[in-house]
């Protein structure tokens, strides 16, 4: 299995068609899905058609670039004309828009083909859940684990090959939990880097659009098509995008690299096997020249509060007409947990907002003294499906959130593995707008490691 | 509990005005998950000045956001 620069490269070579390319990813879907079910829908015909285009082009004009006859998916709230865009639910079953979301008419643009829309928690929150019209993806590295979410569907699919990258949504920690989870690379870029539109919302002021892939230099090349301002998204940033892939090179020594293990130590004690990677992660860093030094944030709870009554509050004004008028056509987690929107008030959420102007306050000042952070991002390995419960997102804190409150870019990139052999994560920041600095670090990282070279056994799924 | 949390009789009068009508073990698991959004909502409460600012302001040149 290639990654997307490879793939990418031997297809301008000649060496790779497109055509096979899809058609070996539509067979691998046809042996897999049955059990992952990664899939809400696969557009077999239009993608044997988009990969027959992007080879005559190839063969006449040479490859627009990396992306051009690559397998790639979206999830479920990215918009896609023609094509029905659910959110994964009953409530939207019949929503088939008349344009594709800009990122994805981006992605086709630079040549992706699209195999089809990928499952997601409803409306990017609700799940695990199996009331809804298509069951929930599973974990390929084990199918009684859990994905993570809310871009389930993206995770899996890209863990087991069935797609070279994919489109996530992160509203709190819906790229990187996934990634985490499914021992794959999801980069949360600067909120407004990537536009929203034509991307169903969560909660506005919290929502990212960003990939998922195999590696942090394929989230690379993902990004450089998906990022760039549009000015009818009033969020998007209009600020010039570097090359992300070309500003993998270098390196990160001298970089200095906060490690914020309160965050792990403390406000959210992990398994020791995460400590024990996060631990590791640092040594990589240091043995690559970064300096690492400990620093201090706002706990952990402080974010996730934030975030979350935020969140809350935003989802629960966009659902709150259906959950009066259509609350069985909800699964059952996602409308009971933005349900808890309808019991905040207007002062909770304007509270959370000047909060929230204060956290960003202090993230700013540690930004003031290193250049990236390092930092958890899941407490361990993926647990079992049947142990993820309706109301866990309110129980404890979230290692993600702090980077959804911020806005700030947030990598996840896998650090090794636990002893069931489930994928471990840790999450590589910075300030906002370093983008390529952070992709940088994950990118040296993965390659000083091993970790990317084990993929998840396949022969039981099928 | 905390005299700011609403009490089980309380949220489930709320739930009834906002315009739900939920079964009372809907309104258990709701009303017990409400305790966690609830101490969510006291820590954001409180440290700012009376002049502190939202982390979202106002924009008057706002464009229409395309769907």
């Amino acid at each position: 299995m290639h990654t997307i620069a490879e793939a990418g490269a031997l297809i301008a070579a000649r060496k790779l068609s497109p055509v096979e390319l899809v058609k070996s990813r539509l067979d691998l879907i046809d042996r897999l899905d049955g059990k992952l079910h990664a899939f809400v829908k696969v557009t077999r015909e239009e993608a044997l058609d988009a990969a027959k285009r992007a080879e005559a082009e190839i063969m006449a004009h040479g490859p627009k670039g990396p992306l051009h006859g690559i397998p790639v998916a979206h999830k479920d709230i990215y918009s896609t004309r023609g094509l029905a865009t659910t959110a994964h639910s009953k409530v939207l079953a019949r929503h088939v828009p008349d344009a594709d979301a800009l990122t994805v008419a981006r992605l086709a643009t630079a040549g992706a083909v699209s195999l089809g829309k990928l499952a997601t928690h409803e409306f990017a929150w609700g799940g695990p859940s199996f009331d809804l019209p298509w069951p929930p993806a599973r974990n390929p590295w084990n199918l009684d684990h859990f994905t993570g979410g809310s871009s389930s569907g993206t995770g899996a699919a890209v863990a087991a090959g069935l797609i070279f990258g994919g489109t996530g949504s992160d509203t709190g920690g819906s790229i990187r939990l996934p990634a985490a989870f499914c021992g794959v690379a999801g980069f949360k870029p600067t909120y407004g880097l990537c536009p929203r539109t034509g991307i169903l919302p969560l909660a506005n002021s919290l929502d990212h659009a960003g990939p998922l892939a195999w590696t942090v230099e394929d989230c690379a090349l993902l990004l450089q098509a998906m990022a760039g301002h549009d000015p009818s998204d009033p969020a998007s940033a209009n600020v010039t995008i570097p090359d992300f892939r070309a500003a993998l090179d270098g390196s990160v020594k001298g970089v200095r690299i906060g490690f914020v293990r309160h965050f792990h130590e403390l406000d959210y004690p992990v398994e020791e096997t995460t400590k024990k990677a996060l631990d590791e992660a640092g040594k990589v860093f240091e043995d690559l020249g970064a300096d690492l030094r400990d620093v201090e944030l706002p706990p952990l709870q402080d974010w996730t509060a934030c975030g979350m009554i935020v969140m809350l509050s935003e989802a629960y004004a966009v659902h709150e007409e259906w959950l009066k008028t259509k609350p069985q056509e909800y699964g059952e987690i996602f409308r009971d947990r933005v349900l808890m929107g309808a019991f905040l008030s207007a002062a909770d959420y304007v509270h959370a907002q000047r909060k929230r102007r204060e956290l960003c306050a202090a993230l700013a000042r540690v930004f003031e003294d290193v250049d990236l952070l390092l930092c958890a991002i899941t407490p361990g390995g993926a647990p079992l499906m049947d142990d993820v419960t309706k109301m866990s997102s309110f129980e404890r804190p979230s290692f993600s959130f702090p980077f959804n409150v911020a806005g700030t870019p947030a990598l996840a990139v896998r650090a090794g593995f636990d002893e069931a052999g489930l994928p471990l994560g840790v999450q590589i920041a910075g300030p906002a707008f370093a983008d390529a600095n952070v992709l940088r670090a994950g990118h040296h990282y993965e390659r000083a490691t091993t970790w990317s070279k084990k993929r998840p056994r396949l022969d039981g799924i099928g | 509990m905390d005299e700011t949390r609403l009490t089980f009789e309380s949220f489930a009068s709320l739930a009834e005005r906002l315009g739900y009508s939920l079964s009372t073990s809907q309104l258990r698991e709701l009303h017990e998950a409400y305790g966690h959004v609830a101490k969510m909502a006291e820590r954001v409460r409180g440290t700012a000045s009376l002049t502190a600012e939202s982390a979202m302001v106002f924009a008057p040149n706002a464009k229409a956001r395309r769907s």
